[in-house]
C-alpha cells in the first residue's frame, strides 16, 4: 500500500528545554483510520499542529502526498485537503454555529480575499451546513452563538467544520474529550461511519476504549517519540506500550 | 439653511466617511489602528497639491484614495510583520511619522501647509452633494463588506485568527484587503475634507484626529456602520454643541469613551436592543 496522502519526515519540535516531538516520521496512508496514542504530554497535540502549520518543526518535513509542505501555512495546508479539530475547542465568537459551520463550507467564496469582495450569496454554504449540523444532532443550535453552548456542543462544532471543509485527511485531536457517555459513543459511531465512507482519518484520544473500537492502526508516542506501531489488538499487549501507561492512570492514556 | 449649517452637514458627512473607514480595519476586520488620520491626510495632500496643479477636484479625489490606499497596503504589510499587540504601535507611529514628514517637507508647504486650494467649481450645493453622495458610496460598501464573504472572513480573523486560518482563510491576505479598502477612504474623506477646507495644515492630521475617529467607532459601536455614523455625527457635532466646555472638551471625550468600553461596549448600536429589554416584559 503506497498512497499515502500525509506523511512527516524526522519532526522535531521543542519548547524551551522541552522536546515535545522528536524525530518523528509518520505516514498516514489513504482510507485508514489511525489512532494515535500516548500519556499526558507525550506531544500528540503537537504533532497535530506541526502537521497543520499551526506550529512550525525545529527540524524535519511534512508532505502532503509528494508535495513537501513544510513552508505552507496553515489556511494552504487546509486548502490542499487537511482539517483538524482544537483539543481546546476554537469556536469562532460572534458567528453564529451557522455560520461558523457555513464558513468552513465557503472554501470557493474565499479563497482569494480579492475574489471574496463578489461572493454574496451563501445558500449553497447554508445548506451544505444544515446537512452537517443534522448529521451531528445539532441542527436546533444553528441560529446559536457558540457562547450559549455547553463543551459538548462546542466539540461537535469543531467536528462540523472540520467536515464542512470536505478534507482527504481529517486530524482529530481529543473530539471525544468532555462528552458524556452518549455523546461520546454517538461521536465515535459518526467517526467509523465517515471512515466507512472512505474518509482517511488520524484519532488522537485519551478514551483508550474508544480508540482500540475504532482505529485501524495504532501509533503509541512517549516522550515525544513514536514507541509502537500496528494493529491495535497487537500494540496494546507490547510491554513498552504498557510501560509508558504505568502510573498515568486509566483515564490518563 | 445658512452657509454655516451647509458647512456643518458636510463636515459631519466628511467625517462619516472617515469614521466608517476606520470601522472596515478596526471593527469589521478586528485590527487596531491608531494613525488612521495620516491616510486622511494623504488623501488631504493630493487633493489639495493637484487642484492647487489645476486638476479638477472629480479627478484629484480618486487619485488621492488611490494613493491613500497604497499607504494602507505598505503599513498593512508592516502590520503583518508584527505581532497583535505592536499593532497600536506600529500604527500610532505612522501616525506621527506622516505629521513628521509633512512638517519637514518644503513642497508640502511645511508647517504652514497649503493654502488656496482652488474652489472644486462645482458651487456650495455641488459640494455639499458631492459628500453626500461618497457618505452614501461609503455607507453602502461598509454595509455590503458586513453582509458578503469578505464580510464574513474578516470577522472571523477578528474573532480568532488561528482558528479562521485553520478554515482555510489566508489571513494575511484578508487584513490587507481591509486596511488597503479602509485606508483608500479615509484618503477620499481627506480629500473631500481639502476640498471643503481650502487650506490645510500638518496639525489637522495628527494623533488627536486619530483617536477621535477610534472615538466615534468605539462610542458608535465597533462594527456596526449605523452605530459608527451616529458617533461620528455625535462627535462632529459635539465640539459645536459643548463649545462652551472650552478645553475641558477632551476630558469630556475621555469620559465618554472609558463610560462606554466599560458600561455599554456595543456603543450606540447597542442601545435600541437595551431599550427594548428594558421595555418588554421582564
Ligand atoms: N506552546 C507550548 N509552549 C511550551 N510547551 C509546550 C507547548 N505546547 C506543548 N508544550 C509541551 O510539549 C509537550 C507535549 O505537549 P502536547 O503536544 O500538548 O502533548 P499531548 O497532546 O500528547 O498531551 C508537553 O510537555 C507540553 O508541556
Ligand atoms: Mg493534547
Amino acid at each position: 500500500m503506497s498512497d499515502v496522502l500525509l506523511r512527516s519526515d524526522h519532526l522535531c519540535r521543542a519548547f524551551g528545554g522541552v522536546v515535545a516531538v522528536d524525530d518523528v516520521s509518520i505516514s498516514v496512508q489513504r482510507g485508514e483510520l489511525l489512532g494515535l496514542i500516548g500519556p499526558n504530554g507525550a506531544g500528540k497535540t503537537t504533532i497535530i499542529r506541526l502537521l497543520t502549520g499551526i506550529q512550525r518543526p525545529d527540524s524535519g518535513k511534512v508532505f502532503i502526498g509528494p508535495d513537501d509542505v513544510t513552508r505552507l501555512s496553515t489556511d494552504r495546508r487546509v486548502r490542499r485537503g487537511l482539517a483538524l479539530t482544537h483539543q481546546i475547542v476554537q469556536p469562532l465568537h460572534g458567528l453564529s454555529v451557522l455560520e461558523n459551520v457555513a464558513l468552513a463550507a465557503g472554501q470557493a467564496a474565499t479563497r482569494s480575499a480579492i475574489a471574496s469582495l463578489f461572493h454574496y450569496g451563501r445558500g449553497r454554504e447554508v445548506d451544505a451546513a444544515n446537512v452537517i449540523l443534522t448529521r451531528l444532532d445539532m441542527l436546533a443550535y444553528a441560529g446559536n452563538m457558540p457562547d450559549t453552548l455547553p463543551l459538548g456542543y462546542l466539540k461537535r462544532l469543531e467536528m462540523a467544520r472540520a467536515l464542512a471543509l470536505n478534507p482527504d485527511v481529517l486530524l482529530l485531536d481529543e473530539p471525544l474529550a468532555g462528552l458524556n457517555q452518549r455523546e461520546s459513543a454517538i461521536l465515535a459511531d459518526l467517526i467509523i461511519a465517515l471512515n466507512a465512507d472512505g474518509l482517511t482519518i488520524v484519532l488522537v484520544e485519551h478514551n483508550l476504549a474508544e480508540v482500540l473500537r475504532v482505529a485501524t492502526r495504532l501509533l503509541v508516542l512517549d516522550a515525544g517519540r513514536v514507541i509502537a506501531d500496528g494493529s491495535p489488538s497487537e500494540v496494546v499487549r507490547r510491554p513498552e506500550v504498557r510501560d509508558a501507561y504505568i502510573g498515568q492512570g486509566a483515564s490518563n492514556a | 439653511m445658512t452657509g454655516y449649517h451647509l458647512s456643518l452637514i458636510s463636515l459631519t458627512g466628511i467625517m462619516i466617511v472617515f469614521a466608517v473607514s476606520l470601522n472596515m480595519i478596526m471593527g469589521l476586520c478586528g485590527q487596531v489602528s491608531l494613525g488612521h488620520a495620516a491616510f486622511y491626510g494623504v488623501g488631504a495632500y493630493v487633493t489639495a497639491m493637484m487642484s492647487a496643479g489645476g486638476v479638477p477636484t472629480l479627478y484629484a479625489l480618486p487619485v488621492g484614495m488611490l494613493i491613500a490606499g497604497l499607504m494602507g497596503l505598505i503599513v498593512g504589510f508592516a502590520s503583518l510583520r508584527v505581532r497583535d499587540d505592536f499593532l497600536a504601535i506600529t500604527t500610532l507611529a505612522v501616525g506621527f511619522l506622516f505629521v513628521g514628514v509633512v512638517r519637514k517637507s518644503r513642497a508640502l508647504g511645511g508647517e504652514f501647509g497649503i493654502s488656496g486650494i482652488p474652489e472644486s467649481g462645482l458651487g456650495p450645493a455641488g459640494d455639499a452633494f458631492l459628500v453626500a453622495f461618497c457618505v452614501v458610496l461609503t455607507v453602502a460598501l461598509s454595509v455590503y463588506l458586513s453582509r458578503n464573504w469578505t464580510g464574513l472572513a474578516f470577522r472571523s480573523i477578528s474573532a480568532n485568527e488561528e482558528a479562521a486560518q485553520t478554515l482555510g482563510i489566508n489571513s494575511a491576505h484578508y487584513k490587507l484587503l481591509a486596511f488597503c479598502i479602509g485606508c483608500a477612504l479615509a484618503g477620499l474623506a481627506g480629500g473631500l475634507y481639502a476640498n471643503y477646507a481650502r487650506f490645510i495644515v500638518p496639525g489637522t492630521f495628527g494623533f488627536s484626529l486619530s483617536i477621535t475617529a477610534a472615538a466615534m467607532v468605539v462610542i458608535g459601536g465597533i462594527g456596526s456602520t449605523a452605530g459608527v455614523v451616529a458617533g461620528a455625527v455625535l462627535l462632529t457635532l459635539f465640539p459645536e454643541i459643548f463649545r462652551f466646555l472650552g478645553d475641558y472638551r477632551m476630558l469630556v471625550y475621555g469620559a465618554l469613551l472609558v463610560g462606554v468600553m466599560l458600561f455599554q461596549p456595543k456603543g450606540l448600536a447597542g442601545i435600541p436592543s437595551m431599550v427594548r429589554r428594558w421595555a418588554g416584559p421582564r
